[in-house]
């Protein structure tokens, strides 16, 4: 009579096999995961309601100018975004005696913003100036020395190639924080709305971590020409 | 002869296993309680985003609805807190229940304290439905019971206290571009006339408020702000030509 050669359990080849697989699966789901947990911190300083606010400012001012049409004849053309959008900087200036102005270097001449340092932004110097309270360009430079606006970019309505351009930007300008921005801004590639860029503001804030560190908000807005 | 049944456990296989498994439990204790402490910490934070959102809404659909024309503050330094009382002066009525007369102004007042835990808070009125000013208090010690890490926090509302001060959500800070010793408002000077701008060293008629609140907690990662920064007397209209 044939002896039954019951053989429960199982060997160590297949235990080591099925540990490995299930090593490897878990391995790939943390590698899926974990940067979405950085990418849901950052988050939180992206389109806040304080820099939507400062952005929406920002927009009454070039829209509410009325003189000609600011927007749409900004000139998209900065090399640090391939001519996908304009990058406006925000530079400090001072006014000599005799009325010229002379700008400052930033870390070099001025080391904190101060109410009186006046920082001028190239955007704001396209807005309507004139004696009367109607006086867009001061209020545009005062405000975004308030609100310490550090850079504001104007680019089109749908996103794909600005946002393809920031991404495979080497430029020092794009800096890490303002790249991981735009990368977490959607497309809007079925949106159309003619006569309409989009702005995005790039707000400073001074870290309450470390003394001397800053930090960026961003905001981002539509803008009708 | 009978052979023996070889079914069932030793002790001593018995022993090895509970060793093993209570090595494993206290190890998943241990991460199990520092997820909830994160999930508790999310909750803290998710209140404070809520709670500095009210209150940023709230005022600044004043200021944009009513056109802000002028700030004024006065500070109180009074047992162990810090008033700060912001009167916000407005071109248009911001009013807009239907009811009751116009309203030009309301009083923004933030109180801070190092030492008094209920101490902390922000005052701003609202427009109830029969159209007059009423108090709305927003106060932190309502904000995960204000006492995160410790144990029984006693009441909540404005009244309670918490059990040791450390671990308490406050304002770590208050800043504005209002000089509290100039005699006349930003924006307007005491015969209700445009007031000259000195803040810069030159004259425009271009001004802005500026309101910096930072909200401390050691526990929390990130900063925290009540950030306003609105121009004054800005004419939202498009000019003619």
């Amino acid at each position: 009579m044939k002896k039954k050669n019951k053989k429960n359990g199982f060997a160590m080849v297949e235990i080591l096999i099925a540990a490995v697989t299930v090593i490897g699966v878990f391995s790939l789901l943390y590698n899926s995961v974990y940067p979405l947990i950085g990418a849901y911190s950052a988050s939180d300083k992206y389109d806040d309601l304080d820099s939507k606010y400062v952005a929406f400012y920002i927009k009454e001012m070039l829209e509410t100018d009325g003189r000609f049409s600011i927007i749409n004849n900004v000139s998209l053309n900065s090399s640090a975004c391939s001519n996908t959008c304009h990058i406006y900087n925000t530079y400090p200036y001072k006014t000599n005696p005799d009325g010229t102005e002379v700008p400052l270097t930033w870390g070099v001449d001025v080391k904190t913003i101060t109410d009186h340092h006046l920082y001028k932004n190239e955007l704001c110097n396209m807005l309507r100036e004139d004696s009367n309270q109607k006086n867009n360009q001061f209020f545009c430079n005062k405000y975004i020395t308030g609100a310490r606006v550090n850079r504001i970019i104007v680019t089109d309505y749908k996103l794909a190639n600005f946002k393809n351009a920031i991404k495979n930007s080497n430029d020092s300008s794009i800096t890490r924080s303002l790249k991981n921005y735009v990368n977490y801004m959607p497309t809007h590639i079925h949106a159309n709305k003619p006569g309409y860029r989009r702005v995005i503001v790039e707000i400073e804030h001074d870290s309450y971590n470390s003394v001397g560190e800053i930090y960026y908000t961003y905001a981002e807005i539509e803008v009708k020409g | 002869m009978k052979k023996l049944n070889n079914k069932g456990v030793t002790l001593i296989e018995l022993l090895v296993s509970f060793s093993v498994a209570s090595i494993i439990i206290i190890s998943m204790f241990n991460v199990v309680l520092s997820y909830q402490r994160e999930a508790s910490m999310e909750t803290l934070k998710s209140e404070i985003v809520s709670y500095k959102n009210t209150i940023t809404k709230t005022i600044q659909n004043d200021i944009i609805k009513g056109n802000l024309r002028s700030v004024n503050l006065v500070v109180n330094n009074q047992n162990n807190k810090t008033t700060y009382t912001i009167r916000l002066r407005f071109n248009k009525n911001v009013n807009f229940s239907g009811r009751g007369g116009e309203i030009l102004s309301k009083d923004l007042k933030i109180v801070a304290s190092n030492t008094e835990s209920n101490s902390n808070y922000i005052e701003y009125p609202d427009v109830n439905t029969n159209g007059t000013l009423q108090t709305v208090r927003y106060s932190l010690i309502d904000l995960a019971k204000g006492c995160f890490g410790k144990t029984n926090p006693v009441n909540s509302g404005d009244t309670g206290t918490c059990q040791s001060y450390q671990n308490v959500l406050k304002f770590s800070s208050i800043n504005t571009n209002i000089n509290a010793a100039t005699s006349g408002d930003l924006g307007l000077n005491s015969n209700n006339n445009e007031q000259q701008s000195t803040e810069d060293g030159y004259f425009n008629n271009a001004r802005y408020f500026k309101l910096d609140i930072a909200l401390s907690h050691p526990d929390l990662g990130g900063d925290y702000h009540i950030y306003i920064v609105a121009p004054l007397n800005y004419p939202y209209c498009k000019p003619t030509d």
